[in-house]
């Protein structure tokens, strides 16, 4: 039963942060694979305040909160500076240095990771709780999102993601709306890193690494990027098909393996044949200009003047 | 004299480096994706030639078996993969996603037939070495440096002289403009992945003898291609590969400062700041300024 209700709380956190990343490469159109990062930052900064200064668990996760928040404008700096595919490789930059930080530090516990952090809630109902925490949680943040993007800045958003030139020349203000989501992405993450550290007691930079960035990738485009429910849908059957390998008897690391060679064959899958994902653009307000394929590397090769070998 | 081995080891290291970032950097120019499958073609590879070399095969043999694996690889995310998201103009972010999982496909496939241990192609940890002038000089580092410079020759002399490597530049340069002259762009493509693949083959033909290999290598030593082809510029392969021996010299003279365990640390974050700084490369930013002074001194 507490397998079970694992299960379910890292799903319902799993919501929250593939939907808030959805805020940020879906709607906002920023390519950035540093979300788990900031997961991370949350677990971290709220497990160490918690741990080596005996702060109470509510005050270090809303301070863990802020703390991811104020660590994702890093990003939102790079994203005034560089957008498309060199945002991609600077934030892919970012997560590995701050994984060897964290690997490296003795405040984090190194490679081993952070342990004996304490629990949010105590006692027999403790899963239960958490549980109720974590998927009232996610339903808040589908539904703010719902509403965000219906609103005025809503449409805001996806002016700026279609056409960012048109956009500040209009006189809207791009700085703004990107660091707004950043931050308010961020936020989220940090939340569920927070509450995903001081539910299982325990956190290392594997939770935090390329392969979550792969998975959060995975269920935004498995199940629609750009739209409410999509990354809810992924999320869920991402996190739930995998399970059903642990009804096979095999050793952890074949397991392991099988998980991801299950997981990798389902992306390109869609990738190929459905890439709007389960839930289709047609729930969308409005359609996706489709980026041109030979994008940023091309204007790169154009402006450098590096026609010639 | 500590200084000078430091400069030949880190100089000799580059040589599989030069062709890894040669090879990500070609392909980046030509068929303007960001190949993050080059560390799944990396590690099928040196596999293919561990297999080769555990059934008794010779050194030829070993790197024939490597370059069959790497071109049919490759060969494959070109047909299959790049072919059908090029058709429907797919964006930047659905290849990187289809070349990072691809990568990640390799490995767990390989973790499942290999396990998670590391190994290496020449059981022999130490290369008969001479005193060069003071500088101990090993046989495996003039075998790298003489294949990385034979070749990067060869590429250079191919896109030079050769209509189907001009083919190729000009693809790079302008695909629409290409097609209409009557040039295949869709063959430049291929080519280019079969040229990138027995560049990588090479390169982890020469770092599989020195340093040993699990399934997950791949994605992690992707990076310092990644990170010479931004310093050398998008679109300029000899300067990627001039980055690549750079950054092996940073490397190798840094950790005369910091501890070791904080050079991936070094590596990464300096590839963050130099996106961020010089998103076109450190040419590109060095001629910009030559303009601006030239610009400000005609004033």
């Amino acid at each position: 039963m507490n397998y079970v209700l694992s299960v379910a709380i890292v799903t319902g956190l799993y919501v929250s942060l593939s939907v808030s990343f959805n805020v940020v490469f879906g709607y906002g159109g920023l390519l950035s694979i540093a979300h788990p990062v900031f997961f991370g930052v949350g677990a971290y900064a709220s497990g160490i305040l918690a741990v080596r200064t005996g702060m109470p668990v509510v005050v270090a996760i809303v301070v863990a909160v802020g703390v991811a928040a104020v660590s994702s404008l890093a990003l939102s700096l790079a994203s005034l500076r560089i957008s498309g595919d060199y945002l991609l490789i600077a934030s892919l930059g970012l997560m590995l240095a701050v994984i060897e930080v964290v690997d490296n530090l003795e405040v984090t516990g190194g490679a081993g990771g952070l342990t004996a952090i304490p629990p949010l809630v105590s006692g027999p109902g403790r899963a239960l709780t958490m549980l109720a925490i974590v998927w009232s949680l996610a339903l808040l943040v589908v539904l703010v999102t719902r509403a965000a993007v219906r609103s005025d800045y809503g449409r805001a958003i996806a002016a700026m993601r279609d056409d960012e030139g048109a956009f500040v020349g209009l006189g809207r203000d791009a700085r703004a709306i990107k660091t707004v989501l950043f931050s308010v992405g961020s936020s989220i993450a940090g939340l569920c890193g927070a509450l995903y550290g001081h539910y299982f007691q325990y956190f290392s930079s594997e939770q935090m690494g390329l392969r979550t960035a792969v998975l959060l990738l995975t269920m935004v485009v498995v199940g629609g990027a750009g739209t409410v429910w999509g990354p809810v849908v992924g999320a869920v059957a991402l996190q739930v098909i995998p399970q059903l390998l642990t009804f096979i008897r095999l050793q952890p690391a074949v397991a392991s393996a099988l998980e991801g060679i299950a997981m990798s064959v389902i992306v390109l899958a869609f990738l190929f044949l459905r890439p709007a994902g389960i839930v289709s653009a047609r729930s969308r307000r409005r359609p996706r200009r489709s980026r041109p394929a030979l994008g940023e590397a091309q204007k790169a090769t154009a402006a450098s003047g590096e026609g010639a070998a | 004299m500590q200084y000078a081995q430091i400069a030949w080891s880190s100089f000799a290291d580059a040589g599989h480096q030069v062709l890894l970032a040669v090879a990500f950097a070609f392909t980046l120019k030509v068929t303007k994706v960001w190949n993050f499958s080059q560390g799944g073609l990396l590690v099928a590879s040196f596999y293919a030639m561990l297999v080769a070399k555990e059934a008794g095969l010779s050194t030829a043999g070993i790197v024939a078996a490597g370059l069959v694996c790497g071109l049919a690889f490759n060969a494959v995310v070109e047909l299959v993969g790049f072919r059908a998201l090029r058709r429907r103009a797919s964006s930047g972010m659905t290849y990187f996603i289809f070349s990072l999982v691809v990568a990640q496909l390799v490995a767990y496939v390989l973790t499942l037939w290999f396990g998670t241990g590391g190994q290496r192609l020449d059981d022999k940890l130490i290369s008969p070495s001479a005193e060069v002038l003071g500088v101990v000089v090993t046989r495996r580092e003039v075998t790298a440096v003489v294949v990385a410079v034979v070749l990067l020759t060869a590429l250079a002399a191919y896109l030079r002289h050769t209509k189907a490597g001009r083919a190729q530049l000009a693809v790079a340069n302008n695909a629409w403009l290409a097609e209409l002259y009557g040039l295949s762009a869709q063959a430049a493509y291929l080519r280019t992945m079969l040229i990138a693949a027995v560049l990588v083959t090479s390169g982890v033909f020469l770092m599989g003898s020195t340093i040993s290999v699990t399934p997950d290598t791949g994605s992690a030593l992707i990076l310092l291609p990644v990170a010479a082809t931004v310093v050398g510029g998008v679109g300029n392969i000899w300067g990627a590969a001039g980055a690549a021996v750079g950054l092996s010299l940073l490397n190798g003279f840094s950790a005369l400062i910091f501890p070791s365990i904080w050079q991936g640390f070094i590596l990464y974050i300096f590839l963050f700041l130099l996106i961020l700084l010089v998103p076109h490369g450190v040419p590109a930013a060095v001629r910009q300024a030559r303009l601006s002074l030239a610009g400000g001194a005609a004033r």
